[in-house]
């Protein structure tokens, strides 16, 4: 009896096993789809061509990307510019001044924001947000403004949650201590919780960027997908993500294998950011 | 010996509907050291904390009573500069995660005291005050985490003296110690009685009588006994002040 229900659970064990596994597969197989189609282009035209190049005609053997890499760079600062301190502000009232009826109401409002498909922020994005830079500021209102703005919104979620989870593990023996030297609130938050909590608001931060570098169908409502690098805020631009999504469909040959290339290169950013996010920051946590 | 730097008057206190501290009428003498004991959970914290007004940090807590400081009424004293001028040392030691110079100008930087010159000095002083110049002057700006539990007590014990308190309040202070660490801070304690008043709680009786001038017992929530240190632990007048000393309970 007692054998029958051991190998029972060693069966429920290699099944979860075995489903936790065959995720790390697709990761795998994903990498190795990507990196298969995307690294003939760059050893048959050369790496520098690609990343550095200027122009993108796939049609004509001109494969630069440059300006998208800039582009992709570009709304994931101007996210992060509205997103980071509007997202660190509200995960420090949550955290510090809500009371619990509030919180019980911010966080499922949080995570339904979370939640929202990101077609509904491009559709907002194209019915109100650039129809007002149009009219307010000029331009086509496609620009890397109403760009910055969606990203900005659409990455609120993942700051707050990941600073609010860091302010609130910042033990209350900080906080205890600096009240008791007389601090007011504010200087305890921050003086004393927000230096404590850098590195995971630091976290939350790179986290979104990597949300905003790869978010595809917003951007290219709202973006205006033009080929070149913008000098203004107005400009619209090309990301990465959209040249992939707006050419795939009839990409053929070389421009297809092109287009593969510069999944590669987003793939090798977002990897980046997240192993910043992940040890580059951490580490230091733990030291 | 001189006034008193703190004194209660009828003092109760509530958390919600648990009544935790009945009726106290307590009082701590300046340049002296008091300690209050008691079995866990009688209210010496709470008491305690009623001084600096820590209390405040947790919803739902109800006082009545007065509490005097230095014979004023604490009621009419700015939250802030009441907790200046009585500071507090908790349980286990909490530096914050800086430097060890960080942490000793925080006081400083939040009361907004002093040029830079002023800082360099107040830390030296203090650090010389808690016996620990010799050891980190060197070592100013390394991470006040990595020192030793009883450097890390005596660093937040130098921390509060930057803003030049007159009553220290201290929470078990000794308990997060070794015994050598102990006697090292309390000797420490005796030291500071000379420019400071001294308000501790302990669970140790050894300590209570080998530090203190004055003695409190406490037991749920009531103020059993007060009185010198030696009359408390040769000649108590309660009975249950008797039994706890004796080790008959608690
Ligand atoms: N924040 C709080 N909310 C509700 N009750 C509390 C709170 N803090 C303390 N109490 C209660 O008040 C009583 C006194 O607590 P207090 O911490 O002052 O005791 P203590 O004498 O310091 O005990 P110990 O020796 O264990 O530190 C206890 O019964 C405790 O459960
Ligand atoms: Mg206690």
């Amino acid at each position: 009896m007692i054998k029958k229900s051991f190998t029972k659970e060693n069966f429920v064990k290699w099944v979860l096993t075995a489903f936790a596994l065959s995720s790390l597969l697709f990761l795998f197989l994903i990498f190795a789809f990507i990196l298969f189609e995307g690294l003939p282009l760059f050893l048959k035209i050369g790496l520098s061509k690609i990343i550095a190049g200027f122009k993108w005609a796939p049609t004509k053997g001109s494969f630069g990307i440059f300006p998208m890499i800039v582009s992709s760079f570009l709304v994931t600062f101007g996210a992060l510019i509205i997103g980071a301190p509007m997202g660190l502000s509200c995960a420090i009232y949550l955290s510090e001044y809500s009371g619990k009826r509030m919180k019980m109401f911010l966080k499922p409002a949080l995570e339904l924001l979370a939640g929202i498909p990101s077609v509904v922020y491009g559709f907002l994005g194209v019915i109100y947000i650039v129809p007002l830079v149009r009219n307010y500021l000029g331009g086509s209102g496609f620009s890397l403004l109403s760009t910055s703005i969606i990203l900005g919104v659409m990455i609120l979620p993942t700051i707050i949650s990941i600073s609010f989870d860091a302010l609130t593990s910042v033990p209350r023996t900080y906080r205890e201590g600096s009240f008791a030297m007389g601090a007011t609130k504010w200087q305890t938050i921050y003086r004393v919780v927000i230096p404590s909590a850098k590195s995971g608001i630091l976290a939350s931060f790179i986290l979104g960027m990597g949300r905003a570098i790869g978010e595809t169908m917003a951007v290219i409502m709202i973006a205006g997908n033009a080929l070149r690098i913008p000098v203004s805020i107005l400009d619209p631009l090309r990301t990465l993500t959209g040249n992939i999504a707006l050419e795939l469909a009839y990409a053929t040959g070389d421009h297809r294998l092109g287009l593969f290339s510069t999944g590669v290169v987003l793939l090798v950013i977002i990897m980046i950011l997240n192993y910043i996010a992940n040890f580059g920051i951490k580490r230091k946590v733990i030291k | 010996m001189d006034g008193y730097a703190l004194r209660t008057e009828k003092l109760n206190l509530y958390y919600g509907t648990m009544h935790a501290l009945l009726s106290v009428n307590f009082k701590v003498f300046e340049n002296s050291i008091t300690s209050l004991i008691g079995p866990s959970g009688c209210g010496k914290s709470t008491l305690l904390r009623c001084f600096n007004r820590m209390n405040d940090l947790i919803d739902d807590v109800r006082m009545d009573g007065t509490i005097f400081v230095k014979e004023q009424d604490m009621e009419m004293l700015d939250i802030i500069e009441l907790r200046k001028r009585v500071g507090m040392v908790f349980q286990r030691p909490n530096p914050f995660p800086f430097s060890v110079y960080e942490n000793l100008i925080y006081g400083l930087k939040v009361h907004d005291i002093g040029s830079r010159k002023y800082k360099q000095e107040t830390v030296e002083r203090c650090l010389r005050a808690v016996g620990l110049w010799e050891d980190l002057k060197d070592k100013l700006s390394s991470p006040a985490l990595n020192l030793s539990e009883e450097t890390k007590q005596r660093l937040c014990i130098a921390r509060l003296l930057t803003v030049e308190p007159e009553i220290i309040l201290l929470d078990e202070p000794c308990s997060a110690l070794d015994p050598i660490a102990t006697l090292r801070v309390e000797e420490l304690m005796v030291e500071l009685k000379k420019n400071y008043t001294i308000l501790i709680v302990t669970h140790n009786m050894q300590q209570a009588a080998r530090v203190s001038d004055y003695t409190g017992f406490m037991l749920l929530g009531e103020l059993v006994e007060f009185g010198e240190t030696s009359q408390i632990f040769t000649s108590p007048k309660d009975k249950r002040t008797e039994d706890y000393i004796t080790g008959r309970f608690g």
